[in-house]
């Protein structure tokens, strides 16, 4: 038994103006890892190399122990997967798409899906095209959980929802970590999201991986350091990540924080330089920049 | 596994086109009960080149309109990959889906010949005559038509797909009508009616051999329409 939810080793998919470039990251059993970066950065592109729904070139993907392509159905069975547009069959109804989809799992619970349906406020009757973008989201979750998942994989699944429904469907995530023990992967380019519920973090831009850890190590380790832009000396940029020209100082976060205080914060006046804990948003804003 | 078929029977259901197509099938064919009627015998006389036409048309729209657009309409695709289905079961019940359509008239046939053998009751003397060749010969054309359009809905979008196929199609339909208008060396007044009231006629061997080529071809097009889907990026 593997005690990895997932992991990633140097996985490698290229497409003629974009490619992914020796990505790796690991997930333990039982915690959430939020999956971070702009637009066009890679996420979407991983996620589909996870879940077979496209073919990488070299490297390689574990997910609960198994290897993805040789155990596909094996591995699907296992895991839930929640993309960020709905391809349900628009014409059919809510009941008939659970009825479709309960079919090719061995361990589906008709029980449990028709209780989220009621819980999420979905109508059995009702066409796909008739529910919202936030309901249709709702019901992509409640089938992904009908077969009681071991791992869960969300594809940006609060893009475009409005704010009262992001914020539902974070509780129900944050139910289901603690009642049900699941594992997920998160991806999103909202980092408030990730904030309320990530227990690690991997930023990707440009289709490489910039950090992944613990999402509370991260915060210990970054600190964001501020400094009046009339002290401020261009040997300073050193060790700052995604420095910030503001209308009086300049700002960076930093890992090496303690070198950095140590070379430069003396010799300001109080309160010239400040160094404060950096939220997870800035943080990632900065390390994007 | 069974529920891919059901899935392609039931979202064409909720779409006007096979209502449109059964009652093409039955206002169709019973349209050309005249038509059929000229050939009451049994040897090899094939119907003429327009009920061949009118259900390779109709077929086309059913099998076009309802599996690939519905898909594309739904980018579902992308849905149905993501379960745990392998991609080679979901080409394989596409083609049973467009199969069982394709034969659907042949179908109708064997229940007419049952209850006829059986019963000694004659279904579509109150409706239609059928004819056993002429589906033949329209199935097997029809196969492999289908069996060179299917791999590009796979390769290509929809779009690009449908607008290929329907330049050859429409390039392909002409054909029978110019070689029916030459074979009878008509002129064009009479050119329909001569569509209508004469038989063609086919070689026994030709029409085997046709049958058997249209489901080697049939099925070489599914195993291609795997492996295009299985190395597809969806």
């Amino acid at each position: 038994m593997s005690e990895y939810a997932i992991r990633v080793n140097n996985l490698c998919k290229k497409y003629k103006e974009f490619s992914l470039d020796n990505i790796s990251f690991e997930l333990p059993k039982g915690y959430v890892m939020g999956f971070v970066g702009p637009n066009g950065a890679g996420k979407s592109t991983t996620i589909k190399c996870i879940m077979s729904l496209a073919g990488f070139e070299s490297g390689s993907i574990e997910i609960l122990g198994l290897d993805n392509r040789k155990h596909e159905i094996d591995v699907k069975q296992k895991i839930g997967y929640v993309s960020e547009e709905q391809h349900f069959y628009e014409d059919m109804t809510v009941r008939w798409t659970g009825n479709f989809v309960k079919q090719f799992y061995s361990n589906w619970d008709i029980d449990y899906f028709n209780d989220l349906i009621y819980k999420y406020n979905l109508t059995g009757s009702k066409k796909i095209k008739e529910l919202s973008k936030g309901m249709k989201m709702k019901l992509s979750l409640a089938l992904a959980l009908s077969h009681h998942p071991e791992f869960l994989i969300l594809d940006e699944p609060t893009a475009g929802l409005d704010p009262v429904a992001r914020s539902q469907f974070l509780d129900i995530l944050l139910e289901l970590v603690s009642e049900k023990n699941c594992s997920i992967l998160f991806s999103s380019h909202i980092t408030e999201d990730m904030e309320k519920i990530a227990d690690f973090i991997t930023v990707i831009k440009d289709g490489n991986i910039l950090l992944s850890q613990e999402k509370d190590d991260l915060l210990q380790k970054w600190k964001l350091i501020t400094v009046d832009s009339n002290f401020y000396t261009k040997e300073m940029h050193l060790g700052l990540v995604g420095l910030k020209k503001g209308k009086y100082s300049y700002s960076g976060v930093s890992q090496n924080w303690e070198l950095w205080t140590e070379k430069f914060y003396n010799t300001y006046p109080d309160g010239q330089a400040v160094l404060e804990n950096v939220t997870l948003s800035e943080f990632v804003m900065r390390i994007l920049l | 596994m069974i529920a891919l078929l059901f899935k392609d029977f039931s979202i064409s259901k909720n779409s006007y086109s096979i209502y449109g197509f059964l009652i093409f099938l039955v206002i169709g064919l019973y349209s050309f009960n005249g038509v059929i009627n000229t050939f009451q015998t049994d040897d090899l006389q094939i119907s003429n080149v327009g009920i061949a036409i009118l259900i390779y048309v109709l077929i086309y729209f059913i099998v076009q309109f309802n599996s690939f657009y519905n898909d594309y309409k739904n980018n579902s695709i992308k849905f149905v990959c993501s379960l745990p289905i392998k991609r080679i079961n979901i080409v394989v019940f596409r083609y049973l889906f467009i199969f069982i359509i394709i034969t659907f008239p042949i179908f109708l046939y064997c229940i007419n010949s049952l209850f006829l053998n059986l019963l000694g009751v004659n279904i579509s003397a109150y409706m239609f005559q059928i004819k056993l060749l002429p589906l033949l010969f329209a199935s097997a054309i029809i196969l492999m038509y289908i069996a060179i359009q299917t791999p590009l809905f796979y390769l290509l979008n929809f779009k690009d797909a449908k607008k290929i196929t329907g330049l050859v199609s429409s390039i392909l339909m002409l054909v029978p009508l110019i070689y029916g208008f030459i074979y009878w060396n008509s002129d064009f007044e009479n050119y329909f009616m001569i569509l209508i009231e004469k038989p063609l006629f086919i070689d026994e061997k030709l029409l085997i051999y046709l049958i058997i080529t249209s489901i080697i071809l049939f099925f070489s097009s599914m195993i291609i329409s795997a492996k295009i889907l299985k190395r597809k990026d969806v």
